[in-house]
């Protein structure tokens, strides 16, 4: 699922997902954690400052889906321009599993991030599975 | 072992478009939300604006080298495997014109984003 506010972002994402990693992709200009939970993903990708109050919405969001019992082993990738801001997020983004991928990039840096992503997935449903939420 | 060949140079010719678009669109992206990063000074803009722009431009010669080589690959293959069936040939010449075609539009918002600046 791919979460962005910019609709030439998500089709990109898409096309990429679904081309270089065989997934089905799922839009959303915003979402709630109830809206990811219903899609039950496999990864996440997250525009840090999303919705027209550019608040750190993704990086709430992430931290929802960590909570929540239903998408606590979703692999979560957290993008931005704001390098700053990610900087900010890196210990707390490697304590929840959250991959961060700074703006501008190229497919391979897609690529990784995506590949981590899932690849801590699995991690943490190996550590965890079925684990309830704090 | 030619079909494997131009199955294989299909996926890295589009591959190569894919990867100048992603480019473009995340710059694209960078550029039109830089003024609502917060806590960033004029200066620190102006700066994140031009590395982006340098680190773009160095990726994009990369793709471009990347496509000539393709171009070359093809020619290879021809050599190689004799003439391309009429409808092998068709298909790696529509793929490159439209890597071609990414790469120069990619090219061209750069350059449009660099004069901004």
């Amino acid at each position: 699922m791919v979460v962005d506010d910019r609709a030439e972002a998500l089709e990109l994402l898409e096309e990429i997902l679904s081309l270089e990693h065989g997934m089905r992709v799922v839009q959303r200009l915003s979402a709630t954690v109830d809206d990811l939970a219903a899609e039950q993903p496999d990864l996440l990708v997250l525009d840090l400052w999303v919705g027209p109050a550019q608040r750190a919405n993704g990086w709430s969001l992430a931290c929802a889906a960590r909570r929540d019992p239903r998408l606590r082993d979703v692999g979560i990738v957290l993008t931005s321009a704001d390098r700053r801001s990610l900087d900010r997020f890196a210990d707390p983004a490697q304590r929840n599993d959250v991959v961060l991928l700074s703006k501008p990039f190229g497919l391979d840096d897609l690529h990784h991030a995506v590949s981590s992503a899932l690849a801590r997935r699995s991690h943490l449903s190996r550590v965890a599975p079925g684990a309830p939420g704090p | 072992m030619a079909e494997d060949s131009i199955a294989d140079l299909v996926r890295r010719i589009r591959r190569a478009a894919l990867d100048a678009r992603t480019l473009s669109v995340t710059l694209e992206s960078s550029l039109a939300t830089l003024h609502e990063i917060p806590s960033m000074s004029g200066d620190e803009r102006m700066d994140a604006r031009r590395r982006w722009i340098g680190e773009v431009r160095a990726d994009l010669d990369r793709v471009e080298r990347l496509s000539r080589k393709h171009h070359r690959l093809v020619e290879d293959i021809a050599a190689r495997c004799g003439p391309l069936p009429v409808e092998a040939k068709a298909r790696l010449d529509a793929e490159l014109a439209d890597a071609d075609a990414r790469i120069h539009a990619a090219r061209a918002h750069l350059q449009r984003a660099a004069n901004h600046g």
